[in-house]
Order: structure tokens, then sequence, then C-alpha cells
């Protein structure tokens, strides 16, 4: 769904709610999900995981019993009026927020733009900070030269660079796409470096000894001694990159998609239930996205080194 | 420069610069090399910077020359609004900083104490450090209104979880060869906690100060940008807004300097703390 018809369903008239705004809803929300079938089903949850608890572990128990408590003071400290529903909403209103948000297609524009804008910045930030990073590693009167001026510049947070990058790209997608490769860009760079700068010189006399010609010593000796450091530098890029998306879709609000930008916008209609809400989704997505990182480099980061 | 007086900004920088390496030179002799190459690359890249503007080859609207941007920082200082602003970012950085160890450690020894309420506590810890600080930006305005207190929670919330993890961490992965040397030895409990598990962990638990200082850092100047009335970003935004790229540089290159001290800080500290 483009932002266009985003634009026009915020004043469409709905026949099945009758709201004449998007936001009218938050005053009158469809409650599905009301209280009390909210507990019953912690309850029910937590009741099957007990039967089941000879065959899991007990730690699993423990853990959920503890989320299972959190979920039910969560729901019963503003459902009760101990807190203001508006600022600190209960569960029940968040799920009911993000299945009307589910139903109209919005959350899934605004997950699929947060994820395209790190996925494009985030190759980059690989495809170029690995090859840079090589380069540098190669003579250290290089990194001489060079270091200090890198070192300037990523003193630099990135999300400090976002207004001057606005002003020289517009307030779009390359902006927030050069802020996350620019927080992505220089763990990945030293780790590179770092990993390129430990070479045992016992491995690369053994190549050579066997009639290894340069790049039989860099595949079999700086490739995979280099590659646990790479590896560490490109998990840090990701946390710090994924930071940087979501700094910079709360700062550039012209950008329109993206849950960071759905979480300010919300702000200020202030719907803490899509907050709250989008703070989870991103939780989730960085959770996945570590996920799969890991899964994808776990073969090349358990490599021996020298 | 023009005719007028040598600006002190600039006049500060040119004589910390040459002490710098008059000092290198001096007391390192041939290993203070790489440190002159650094230098001398950085002010290259100002001369070809300034080179550029000057012959018109840049929309000097878009990228002001470093001169005009050293006028932009001296301008600022003289009116005192820079000394303001510099003020607000360092307290509220150094606050949050301050608050996240004085919470994370005790915390961390806490938990580390206790396994199972380490266990009890793992879910709810992991899911909610994957949320990224500036996620909790909407909402801490939301809670706190705009100004320092979000600011501050927000920057705490990035420096808490390295330290708190870290400080988790260091403790169990004390050896416990080590406790049961001092046990041995015949000290008391307390004695296996100084000698044993302090200096094991502190080099763990400062890796995590080093890492929370780090995202808090970059957090602060995203929190800065939107959710503050003072300070650098604060500066860095409202120059943005008129288009008044020789401030937002000015503003980038005092948060740049600002985060080089505190990093040199930190690891002064860190030497001094942990010798070994």
């Amino acid at each position: 769904m483009d932002p266009q018809e985003i634009k026009r369903l915020q004043f469409d008239k709905t026949p099945a709610g009758g709201w004449t705004s998007l936001y009218d809803y938050v005053y009158d929300p469809p409650s599905v999900l009301s209280p009390e079938l909210f507990l019953l089903l912690i309850a029910l949850c937590l009741g099957l995981l007990w039967l089941m608890r000879r065959w899991t572990s007990p730690a699993l128990f423990r853990g959920c019993l503890t989320i299972g408590v959190l979920l039910v003071l969560w729901e019963a400290v503003p459902t009760l009026g101990l807190l203001n529903p508006i600022f600190f909403p209960p569960p029940t209103t968040v799920l009911d927020t993000l299945a009307v948000h589910w139903s109209r297609g919005w959350l899934s524009t605004h997950v699929l733009a947060s994820f395209q804008r790190f996925a494009v910045a985030f190759g980059l930030a690989i495809g170029i900070g690995v090859p840079v990073g090589f380069l540098l590693s190669v003579s250290s009167r290089l990194w001489g030269y060079v270091g200090s001026v890198l070192y300037c510049v990523r003193s630099i947070p990135p999300p400090a660079w976002l207004p001057i990058i606005v002003l020289w790209m517009g307030a779009g997608n390359p902006a927030a796409i050069f802020v996350v490769f620019l927080g992505a860009f220089f763990p990945i760079m030293i780790g590179t470096v770092d990993g390129f700068k430990k070479v045992d010189p016992v491995q690369v006399e053994t190549i050579r000894t066997f009639g290894g010609n340069r790049f039989d010593v860099f595949w079999e000796v700086h490739v995979p001694t280099s590659l646990p450091d790479i590896v560490v530098g490109i998990r840090v890029g990701l946390g710090i990159g994924w930071m940087m998306l979501v700094a910079a879709e709360l700062a550039v609000s012209r950008l329109g998609t993206g849950v960071g930008w759905m979480i300010t916008h919300a702000r200020i209609w202030y719907d803490s239930a899509v907050i709250l809400g989008g703070m989870g989704i991103i939780g989730v997505m960085g959770l996945l996205v570590d996920l799969v990182l890991r899964r994808a480099l776990a073969r090349w980061a358990d490599l021996p080194r020298a | 420069m023009s005719g007028r007086e040598v600006s002190p900004v600039a006049l500060m920088l040119a004589v910390s610069v040459l002490g710098l390496l008059v000092q290198a030179v001096r007391v390192r002799g041939g290993r203070a090399l790489p440190l002159v190459r650094g230098v001398t690359t950085l002010l290259i890249f100002l001369f070809l910077w300034e080179v550029t503007v000057f012959l018109g080859l840049v929309t000097t609207i878009l990228l002001p020359a470093p001169t005009v941007v050293l006028q932009r920082l001296d301008a600022l200082w003289q009116n005192g609004y820079l000394s303001w602003h510099l003020f607000s970012t360092l307290r509220r950085f150094l606050l949050s900083f301050g608050l996240a160890i004085g919470t994370a450690f005790p915390l961390g020894v806490l938990v580390a104490s206790f396994p199972r309420l380490f266990a009890l506590l793992d879910p709810v810890i992991t899911f909610v450090r994957m949320i990224p600080s500036p996620a909790w930006a909407p909402l801490a305005i939301l809670w706190l209104g705009l100004g320092d207190p979000p600011a501050i929670f927000i920057v705490w919330i990035a420096i808490f979880f390295p330290i708190f993890l870290n400080t988790i961490r260091g403790i169990h992965d004390t050896l416990p060869i080590y406790r049961e040397v001092i046990r041995t030895l015949g000290g008391s409990r307390w004695d296996e906690i100084v000698n044993a598990t302090v200096p094991c962990a502190l080099p763990v638990i400062f890796t995590g100060v080093r890492v929370g200082f780090g995202f808090g850092w970059v957090v602060l100047a995203a929190a800065e940008l939107i959710a503050v009335d003072s300070g650098l970003g604060w500066l860095i935004q409202t120059a943005y807004t008129q288009v008044d790229s020789p401030g937002v540089l000015a503003a980038m290159t005092l948060i740049c300097w600002l985060g080089i001290l505190l990093d040199a800080g930190l690891r002064q500290l860190e030497r001094r703390l942990i010798p070994w």
C-alpha cells in the first residue's frame, strides 16, 4: 500500500467502523481481545506448560512463568486505573491496535520498508567495508596515513551526520540508507583490518613450502584466520546499524514508511498502543535479523585461529 | 584568513596540533611517525577541502569551507551559546553514564550471586535488550516530555545493558581455581571476592563499560536530534532547519572533539584501574 493510499484512507468513511479519521479509533478501539480473555489465554498456556513439565526443561516453565506474571501485571495496572491507559496501554489494547493495523496492511508496509532500507545499507556496508578493510591492512604505512582521518570520522556519531546528509541528499530513503551504512561500515572495516593483521608466519611458510603461490597463501591462510574477526565486526555493525535505522526513521519524518517512522508518527497522536506495539515489532525484527545472521555466519566463526 | 584578527578557536587548534606534533617527535622520536603521518593527512584533507571550496567546485550553501566553519565556531563561542550547549550535552552524557554504571553494576552483582534469579529474568532481559535504544524515544517523550529526562532515559537504557550483562558474565566466568587458591591460602569469603573475583571480572566489566560508552554516545546524538531543547545535537538540528551548514558542521566538529576527548579519558581510566 503506497503512502498516497494510506493518506486517502486516513480520511475515509469506513462503513464497518464508521470512523471519519484514522485515529478516531484511539478513543473507540474495536475490542476483540478483552482482559478476561487475555488472562484466560495466559492461564491456559501456563497450564499447558506445567502439564508438559516432564518433557521440557524446568527453566522453560520458570521463564514463561515470569513472562506470564509480568503480562498479567501489565494488563492489570492500566485496566484497574493505577496508571493512565492512554500513556500506558494494556496488552489487550496493544494487540487490538496491531490487529487493526495489520488488517489494513499498514504493518506489512512499514516492516517491509524498514527491512529493505536495512538490507541495502547493510549489504553496502559489508560489500565496501570488507574490501576497504583488507586494503588498509595490507600496508601499515597506509593505515598510519589514513587511520587518523578515519578515527575522526568514526568519532562523529552517525545520527549527527543525519542533518547534513539530509541537506545533501534530501529527506528520503537515500539519506536513511547512508546513515545506516555509516553506522555499520566502521565496525566491519575495523574488524576486517584486525582480522587480516593476524597472520601466522608459520602457516604462510607451510603453504609456501608446499609450492603455493600468493593466491594460495591468501586463500588458505589469510582468509580463514581473519574470518572470525570479520564476523565479530559484522555482528557489531549489525547492532549499531539497526540502532541507526530506527534513529534515522525517527528523525526524518518525511519518509512516510518504516517502523521507526510509525512509532514517531503515533506519538503525535498520543497513540501509545502503536508505540508499544511498534517497539515490540522492532525488537522481534532485530532478533530475527540477528538469528539469521548468526546462522549464516556460524560456519566461519568457529574456524580455528592460527 | 582575511585581514581581521585571528580567531581564538583557530589559534587554539593550531597551537594544540603543533604542540602535539612537537611533543610526539620529542618524546617518541621515530615511533611518533604514525602520529605525524596521521596529522599530516588530516591537514592535507582540510587543505584540499578549502581549495575545493575556494575554486568554486561545490555549492557553498551545502559544503562551506573549513575556515567558515571555524569562524562560526568562534562566533558561537563568543556568543556564549557554545559553552551552554556543550555543557548541556556533557552533563546529560555524564549523568546517564553515571546512572547506568550505578544501576547496572550492583544489579549485575546481585543477579550473578543468585543464579536462579538470572534464569528467571533471562527471557525478559533478552527481549527488552533487543529493542534498540532509539526505539524507546517516542515512549520516553510521551511519558517524560521534552528536554533532559527523555534523553537521559534513552541514553541510560543504551548504556545499562552492556554493563549489566558483562558484569554477570565477568563474575560467572571467574575461574573457580582462583577462588580455590585464595581459599587454600587461608582467605575468607571476603578475601576471595576481593582478590579473585574482582581482578578476574574487572576487564570483562570494563569491556562492557567501553561498549556501553560507545552505544551511549551514539544514542545521545540521536536523542539530541529529537528530544531536547539544548545541547550540541539540538544545535545541529536547529542549524539544519535554517539551512545553516556552517553551523551544522561546526556542531558536528565539536561532537567529534568531545567524543575523542571522552574516549581518551575512558582509556586513561581503564589503564589506571586495570593495570593488568
